[in-house]
Parts: C-alpha cells; sequence; structure tokens
C-alpha cells in the first residue's frame, strides 16, 4: 500500500503535464454538476411548498347570512358526514373580522364602516379530496345548499404543483443520468490521458514488483478528486445562488448538510468510476 | 537457487528462440550469460522475471515456481528479482534516489528505512552526491549505477542483467562488471547477459554460451 503522501505526490506527477486540461476538467465537472443541482433544490422547495399548502390546504364555505344556532349545528353534523372532510369549524362575521385583522392588521379594517365580511364555514380535507375530481363532486354536493352562497378551494392549485413537481423530478432525474454519464466519460478521458503520460513510469513499477494496486491508487484517486472537487465547488455555487434568490427573488432553502455530503460524495463516486474504466481500458496490467 | 530444466520459447512452429537448455546459478554465484545478437539472451532474461512465458520447460527461483505461478503472483516475485537493463529503465521525474527508493515503497518498507537503505545503497554504487538529480542530469555510467543500485536495494534472490554496458563506454563497462562483483561478494546470485565474452573472462566466473537456441558452458 502507498501512503497518502505518496499518493499524493504520483498524483501531481500524473497531472503536471496536463495543468490546463485538468483544470478544464474540473470546470466541467463543477458547470455538468451544477445543473441537477439547481434541478434538485428547485425541487426540494416546491415539495416543501407542496407540503406546507398541503398542512394549510381547507374548503372555505361561504354562507349567504347569519345563521341560527341551530341552523349551524345542522350543517355541522351535515358537513361531518361528507366523505374526505376531516374537520367542521365555524367562522362568524365577527371571527371572520377579527382573523382578517390579525393577517392584514388593524389599520386595514379600522376605516370599514360596517363588517362585509360574510359567515363560512371552514372545511379540514383529507388527501382523498387532492383529486380533484372528488373534489368537484363534493364541492358541487355543498353548493347545492341553499344555505351556502360560494365555496372556495385551492386544490387545483396543489395539482398544478404537483404536476409542476413531478415534471421537475423527471426532468432532473434525466439529466442527472445525462449529466452523470458525461461526468463519467470527461474524468475518463482526463485519467487516459494521465496513464499515457505516466505509461513508463508504469511500466518500472511493474518491473520493480508494484501491485496492480499500488499503480492503480493515484490514477483512480486523481479521478476521484476531480469528482469531489467538481461537486464541492458545485454546491458552493448553489449556496451562493440560493442565498441570491433568497434575498432578491424568493424565500428559498439549501438542501441539509448531509444532503450536501451525499451530493459531493456521488461526485466523488462519478470520479472513480470514470477513472476506472479509463484503468481498465488503457491500463493493461 | 535458480534452476532452468529443459526450456523451450518459440514463437510459432517456424520460429524457435530456445531449444532445452538447462542450467542452475547457486545461490550467491555470478554467472555471464554469452551468444551473439539475436541467440536468444534477452529472451531467456525475461522469462526469468516472467515477461515472458516459456513454451516449455521448468524454472524455479528459491520458493518460486514459475511455471505454475498466477499472473496475480507475479508482482511478488519481481520483488524477488532485480533487473538492469541496456537502457537504464529510470522514471525520468524522479531523483535518482527516488528512483532506488521505488522498490522499497513497492514493498511496503517504512520511510526511514527507506532513506537509509536508499542512501547506504547509492554510496555503494558510487552515486551518493547525484542522489537529488534527474536521470537526464546523469551520465550513461551514472544512471545505470542508478538502476544497479535500484535492483540490489531490496536484497533480491538474483540480480538479472540484460547487456547492462551496452550504452557505456570502456572505462564505464569496467566500472559497472567491478560493481556487480563487488555486489556479489556480499552474497548476491548474478546473471550477467552480455556480448562482451572477453571482459567477461577476466572475472574468472562461469560463462554459459547461448547460440542457436542451445547452451554451451564454457570451460575455465
Amino acid at each position: 500500500m502507498r501512503s497518502p503522501a505518496r499518493v499524493t505526490i504520483e498524483i501531481f506527477r500524473a497531472v503536471r503535464h496536463e495543468v490546463l486540461s485538468t483544470f478544464g476538467t474540473l470546470l466541467t465537472v463543477v458547470l455538468a454538476l451544477t445543473l441537477p443541482g439547481a434541478l434538485w433544490i428547485v425541487a426540494e422547495n416546491l415539495s416543501r411548498m407542496e407540503q406546507e399548502l398541503k398542512s394549510e390546504l381547507t374548503m372555505d364555505v361561504f354562507l349567504k347570512e347569519d345563521l341560527s344556532r341551530t341552523k349551524i349545528e345542522e350543517l355541522n353534523v351535515f358537513f361531518g358526514g361528507v366523505k374526505g372532510i376531516t374537520d367542521v369549524k365555524y367562522l362568524s362575521r365577527q371571527d371572520a373580522l377579527f382573523k382578517m385583522r390579525e393577517i392584514f392588521g388593524l389599520e386595514m379594517v379600522s376605516g370599514l364602516d360596517d363588517n362585509p365580511l360574510p359567515p363560512s364555514f371552514v372545511l379540514g380535507v383529507s388527501e382523498s379530496l387532492y383529486d380533484q375530481l372528488r373534489a368537484d363532486s363534493v364541492i358541487a354536493r355543498i353548493k347545492q345548499l341553499p344555505e351556502v352562497e360560494d365555496v372556495v378551494f385551492a386544490g387545483d392549485m396543489l395539482n398544478r404543483l404537483q404536476q409542476v413537481l413531478g415534471t421537475i423530478k423527471i426532468l432532473g432525474l434525466l439529466i442527472g443520468l445525462l449529466v452523470a454519464f458525461s461526468a463519467i466519460f470527461i474524468v475518463a478521458n482526463t485519467v487516459r490521458v494521465a496513464i499515457s503520460d505516466r505509461r513508463k513510469a508504469v511500466e518500472i513499477m511493474q518491473l520493480v514488483g508494484a501491485t496492480r494496486s499500488f499503480i492503480l491508487t493515484p490514477f483512480v484517486s486523481l479521478g476521484g478528486i476531480i469528482g469531489l472537487m467538481g461537486a464541492g465547488v458545485a454546491s458552493l455555487l448553489l449556496r451562493l445562488l440560493t442565498g441570491y434568490v433568497s434575498g432578491h427573488i424568493i424565500e428559498t432553502s439549501f438542501p441539509r448538510f448531509f444532503d450536501v455530503v451525499a451530493f459531493i460524495l456521488t461526485g466523488l463516486l462519478l470520479g472513480m468510476i470514470g477513472a476506472l474504466i479509463a484503468t481498465k481500458k488503457h491500463l493493461k496490467i | 537457487m535458480l534452476q532452468v530444466y529443459d526450456l523451450h520459447k518459440s514463437y510459432g512452429p517456424a520460429d524457435p528462440v530456445i531449444t532445452g537448455i538447462s542450467f542452475v546459478i547457486d545461490k550467491g554465484e555470478m554467472v555471464f550469460l554469452s551468444g551473439p545478437s539475436g541467440a536468444g539472451k534477452s529472451t531467456l532474461i525475461r522469462m526469468l522475471y516472467l515477461e515472458e512465458k516459456p513454451t516449455s520447460g521448468k524454472i524455479k527461483l528459491g520458493p518460486f515456481d514459475l511455471n505454475n505461478m498466477a499472473k496475480r503472483n507475479i508482482p511478488l516475485l519481481r520483488r524477488h528479482v532485480g533487473v538492469v537493463f541496456q537502457d537504464f529503465r529510470l522514471i525520468p521525474d524522479r531523483t535518482a534516489a527516488e528512483n532506488v527508493a521505488l522498490a522499497l515503497e513497492v514493498i511496503g518498507e517504512r520511510r526511514g528505512e527507506i532513506r537509509k537503505k536508499t542512501e547506504d545503497i547509492l554510496r555503494l554504487v558510487g552515486i551518493l552526491r547525484k542522489k537529488d538529480l534527474y536521470p537526464d542530469q546523469l551520465s550513461g555510467g551514472e544512471a545505470q549505477r542508478a538502476a544497479l543500485a535500484r535492483a540490489v536495494v531490496t536484497e533480491p534472490l538474483v540480480i538479472l542483467a540484460d547487456e547492462p554496458t551496452g550504452n557505456l563506454d570502456e572505462k564505464n563497462s569496467v566500472e559497472l562488471f567491478d560493481l556487480f562483483k563487488k555486489i556479489n561478494i556480499r552474497g548476491s546470485s548474478i546473471l550477467i547477459a552480455t556480448h562482451e565474452v572477453d571482459m567477461a573472462r577476466k572475472y574468472g566466473r562461469r560463462i554459459l554460451h547461448l547460440e542457436n537456441g542451445t547452451l554451451r558452458e564454457e570451460l575455465r
């Protein structure tokens, strides 16, 4: 086995005649990994938005006029019996105004002479109503009630978000696969050049009894380092980009530490695979 | 130490190179292998460190049976065989000391030991002061001494030299043969392939003549 210091020296020997092309490979790997990384961050943020939307999703049933306590009880029982409704809450005109004041502040509602807000029922929904057809059927049933003025439900927004998320995930996967193959190919080519440059040294190493792993380790490490550094720099770029988007456009979260580590390790793995392919093909030992 | 029995090598039915040679080299013995160009000296040397496989016959080197050696064990054999070539075969971007140290790195020697053994052997071959020079900064004689140092530093079972003086002038050739003798006195077994028979005779050692694929031993 070689010591890490000896492997490092051997890597420098392998690339010292090809500094520019190795740097070019590194840059290409950075750019190649940044694209699927960016799509991954977009997908993560849309997933988060989807979860938030799901947790806050309600069906708001606006009523024509104030109802008697008995009628409220009746409707309470009715809504409670509808499949897909998980929670029923009555919101009087006064409650609605109070809620509006909470959300928009006192100034917004202080200019109002009269309370224009209608009474309503706020209905919690189960996942079965994320399906647009089922939701439409429930809405139609509720709208038939004579006391109901209108029903507002953001289920279609959730559906659209889920469709966009699905598309981005598929796109990310396809681009990710494409980029993975490209990164492997680019690294393999750089390692091939390094092998060609070190051919004489490799022959001499074999002559003095170097094992296969002794000879391969610097080349595989070179591929791994390019992949590792490429993914590391791509992560840094994406962190800066996320910070910029958060500060100037929309609140965007960066993936968790362990996810970033997994991304960087993926870069390492791709680099090593590329190097192994190059050694398998061009280093007959 | 080294036993070769009924060794054959051919590159096709019409191209036999070696046709049934046998010889033994004892521990601590220095033997010359002579013969005209194309006689098969280099082929024989290459078979002794398994760069080439014999067509038939047996080779035994110390505990190693070369006929039944798996490919993965060849590096292990080569750690016990020091080889010196006409063209030195030094790694151009390693200094003389680093080239010698490579043989010790391969066997996993500790850093301190590598430095000590490398300096000791470079002192023995007389180029310690040149240890930090690269091969292209060394003269032919110095480069061959570095190559010899690399072959000897791991104290192999046998040292094989294939026309080691082929690129050297007479003065350097004599000095190199003297060095082989010095190393042999320390206990190493050595087989030197050379076409300089007259020079070999001066050392009073066994000389094996290889010609037309067969071996003949010169009587002393």
